[in-house]
């Protein structure tokens, strides 16, 4: 169970469970099929970093199954309601984490956006505490593109309904890692990420993950 | 006598050159207020500020001067030349008064101040050897008896008019009396008692009444140059949305112009009919001349302002619908963005909720003409809604950061502002106030020279005027006015809004939010800019307004006025002119350190 428990964590596709262990049925079922996958593809249970900083796959299993692994991961997710599990300056924890991508159109730019709001400009009193939002400018087609990519993009993290506000500026976007991407769910991860506090001096640093139910 | 009379004559006679742009700063507090430019202020604002200039130096020679070894006549004249300056200082400042000019209640304020000034070096040099109380008894009772004789000559002179020449004669003769009586307390007093009988009693009650007279007529003027019919501009609105929805084009003034050009031409006259209004209310209020219940004139202004706004919010509102109504679907989206442009524009202005909330449902059907475009819209906000909410959120709390150490203008003068032993334009009464000349502005701007300056501050409500000129808005009696200098990092932080907010070349913002955050970025309108305060001027609220120009942008933004104490004399009133040097610049979106 610790080397199983391990794969989870450190491994480079942990992005698979975080969504999946919402409930005990889920989890389970999510562990065999993932271990399967795993397993099939080739992939090293040993740890190897989650952010690579690469703009390609990192290690990418063969297509088919990483589209099942990720359709299997969206289902699970898509169950549950997501969760952010990040560090700035402090624990960010939210159970709630929705994805909506754009895709490209019109010569814009596609949008990939993982919010902890689940409506779009909802009114302060009914914003949840901590508050994220992961916002890219992307030119994937689909978010099935966006899988294994690094893109950039900006992060938003209100930790207290009052307080505690970081950001990117606009002109120093963050390196964001799309752990695993597909119709029902997205998994995007940061490492270091530079966010100077809004409401303070302080230049933190943003590591984690968030495992997002596609909206 | 015969030098006293020359003496009266020189003070009476001097004239200051031209007055032009002229105001109390922190770096010049003795320039005079802003000013009517007629033919009644000039001369005696030209008069008032030679005379000061004259009183200034008298008493700062005489205070540089130890007791002297020796009393003798030319200590009587030194300090008589600044008696009688201020005794000129004080009617030249009470007539301007008059002519609701708080530049008058400057110099009776100025001549106060000299006056005890001079009262201190008077009970110093009483002391010197050599003075001697009975002689100044005896020339201030040679000036007396001169005068007594002429008293019924004036009299007569009264009766037949000559109001004006006898207040000079009797201005002149109190001014001589003054030179020796200053020596003698209230001693002297029974000298000067004639004069100021006839004066207080026969002569200043009519001409009072007369000068009154004429200020209120001035005002009239005034108020009927700025009058504007309300109604006029929505009507305008209303026939060319007719126009509009029949043919998409309407003629305004000259021009035939389509539904989104229509939008700036309503906001060009917006901000006009809001300057004149501004000057209604004021001009109103000054015809009153002191306090008093609140002019119905200026309430029906002011309410009659308010339904303009609203009248022109659905006439806005009323124009686009039928703009939709007439275009065919493919049309629909060209005409959409020009509408979003425009309107963003427009809210430029001010009032941009309102706007916002009178004009993004009729966009939205506007939109909704083409399903493919409506598509299209809709994705666009989806993609770039919460974006903007969170970078208004963040620029907001980095603002709020800054300023625990920066005020805002209106911040910084209830901070500076307050009488407390010290020279200040207001006092606290029942949690309100309003700043006016409790104190002369020399004495005020002298003491904010030391505290103030080189303060941090921060602007609001940032207009940008081209080329970097920038105008923070009227509020709390205080506007800021600064440069901004180019800025690479305020160029890049506005590219990479553009960028996120999807936007270049050919493909404008298509939604109302995105484009309000560009347009106030492309226009160099800012919530806030933050700076050093370098200097702090000086302007009277009445005259400030009452000379605002139509074109004025920045100072007055659209939508309801900005409060004054109407009840209150409006005439002492004054604001403050904050001049920056901005250091920081905060966009809706972004803030950013501009380069030192």
């Amino acid at each position: 169970m610790s080397r199983l428990h391990d794969f989870f964590m450190e491994n480079s596709w942990p992005a698979l469970t975080i969504g999946i262990m919402h409930t005990t049925f889920t989890r389970s079922c999510a562990a065999v099929l993932v271990l399967f996958l795993s397993l099939f593809a080739g992939c090293s249970c040993s740890s190897t970093p989650a952010v690579s900083g690469v703009t390609k796959n990192d290690n990418p299993a063969p297509a088919p199954l990483q589209d099942l692994a990720n359709v299997l991961q969206g289902a699970a997710t898509a169950m549950g309601t997501g969760n952010v599990e990040m560090n700035v300056e402090g624990e960010v924890k939210a159970d709630r984490c929705f994805a909506r991508f754009t895709p490209p159109a019109n010569g814009r730019s596609g949008v990939l956006q993982l919010m902890t709001n689940e409506k779009l400009n909802p009114d302060i009193r009914d914003e949840h505490f901590p508050a994220v939002l992961l916002w890219a400018e992307v030119q994937a087609a689909s978010l099935a593109e966006l899988n294994g990519q690094t893109i950039t993009g900006h992060l938003f993290v209100q930790r207290d309904v009052n307080s505690l506000l970081y950001a990117s500026p606009p002109s120093k976007p963050v390196a964001i890692k799309v752990a695993s991407a597909s119709a029902l769910a997205v998994t995007c991860e940061v490492r270091d990420a530079e966010l100077p506090q809004a409401d303070g001096d302080k230049l933190a640093k943003a590591n984690g993950k968030l495992v997002a139910v596609v909206k | 006598m015969r030098h006293a009379s020359w003496l009266v004559a020189i003070v009476l006679g001097l004239r200051a050159a031209s007055m032009a742009l002229a105001a109390p700063s922190t770096s010049a507090p003795e320039l005079p207020l802003l000013v009517r430019p007629d033919e009644i202020n000039m001369p005696l604002l030209e008069r008032a500020v030679a005379i000061d200039q004259m009183a200034r130096q008298t008493v700062e020679q005489l205070e540089a001067r130890p007791v002297p070894a020796q009393f003798t006549a030319a200590e009587v004249a030194q300090v008589g030349q600044g008696v009688v300056a201020c005794y000129f200082l004080n009617a030249f400042g009470k007539q301007l008064g008059d002519r609701c000019e708080a530049a008058g209640f400057d110099y009776q304020l100025r001549q106060e101040g000299y006056r005890k000034r001079i009262d201190i070096i008077v009970d110093k040099w009483r002391k010197a050897p050599g003075y001697r109380q009975d002689d100044l008894h005896r020339l201030a009772k040679q000036v007396h008896d001169a005068g007594v004789a002429q008293l019924p000559g004036l009299e007569a002179r009264i009766q037949q008019g000559e109001l004006e020449a006898v207040e000079r004669v009797l201005l002149g003769t109190i001014a001589e009396l003054s030179r020796y009586t200053v020596w003698l307390g209230s001693s002297g007093n029974p000298y000067l008692i004639p004069f100021n009988n006839l004066l207080l009693n026969k002569v200043e009650p009519p001409l009072h009444e007369l000068r009154i007279k004429r200020t209120v007529d001035d005002l009239t003027a005034v108020l009927a140059q700025a009058t504007v019919n309300f109604e006029d501009l929505p009507a305008q609105l209303a026939r060319a949305r007719a126009d509009v929805g029949r043919v998409g084009v309407a003629p305004w003034g000259s021009e035939s112009l389509g539904g989104p050009d229509i939008i700036g031409r309503v906001g060009d006259e917006w901000r006009r009919v809001q300057i004149r209004a501004q000057r209604m209310v004021l001009a109103e209020a000054a015809r009153r001349i002191t306090h008093g219940p609140v002019p119905l004139g200026a309430e029906k202004t002011i309410s009659a302002l308010g339904n303009m706004q609203q009248q022109l919010l659905a006439g806005l509102s009323e124009l686009v619908k039928a703009d939709t109504a007439r275009v065919p679907a493919a049309e629909a989206p060209a005409l959409y963005e020009r509408y979003v442009a425009e309107i963003a524009r427009l809210a430029q202005l001010g009032q941009r909720d309102e706007i916002r909330a009178a004009l993004e449902p009729v966009l939205v059907e506007l939109a909704a003409k083409e399903p493919g475009f409506k598509t299209e819209v809709e994705s666009y906000a989806t993609a770039t809604t919460e974006l903007l909410r969170w970078r208004r959120r963040v620029a907001a709390a980095q603002a709020r950061h800054r300023l625990r150490n920066a005020l805002t203008p209106a911040g910084t003068l209830l901070a500076i502002g307050r009488k407390q032993n010290t020279p200040g334009l207001f006092v606290v009464e029942a949690g309100g106030f309003h700043s006016a000349l409790l104190d002369s502005a020399p004495a005020v701007l002298g003491l904010w020279r030391e505290r103030a300056i080189g303060r941090q501050v921060t602007a609001i409500g940032v207009t940008g005027l081209g080329g970097g000129k920038s105008i923070g808005m009227y509020q709390g009696r205080t506007y800021a006015r600064f440069t901004l200098p180019i800025s690479t990092a305020v160029d890049n932080e506005t590219r990479a809004i553009k960028q996120a907010l999807l936007v270049s070349p050919g493909r404008p913002a298509l939604s109302l939010d995105a484009a309000l955050a560009i347009a106030a970025a492309d226009a160099g309108n800012y919530a806030h800019v933050g700076g050093s305060l370098t200097e702090l001027t000086l302007e009277p609220v009445l005259t400030r307004f009452l000379l605002l120009s139509d074109r004025s942008v920045g100072l007055l933004p659209v939508g309801p006025l900005p409060p004054e104490p109407l009840l209150f004399d409006m005439r002492p009133q004054v604001m403050v002119r904050f001049d920056l040097a901005p250091s920081w610049v905060g966009h809706e979106c972004f803030v950013v350190d501009l380069a030192p």
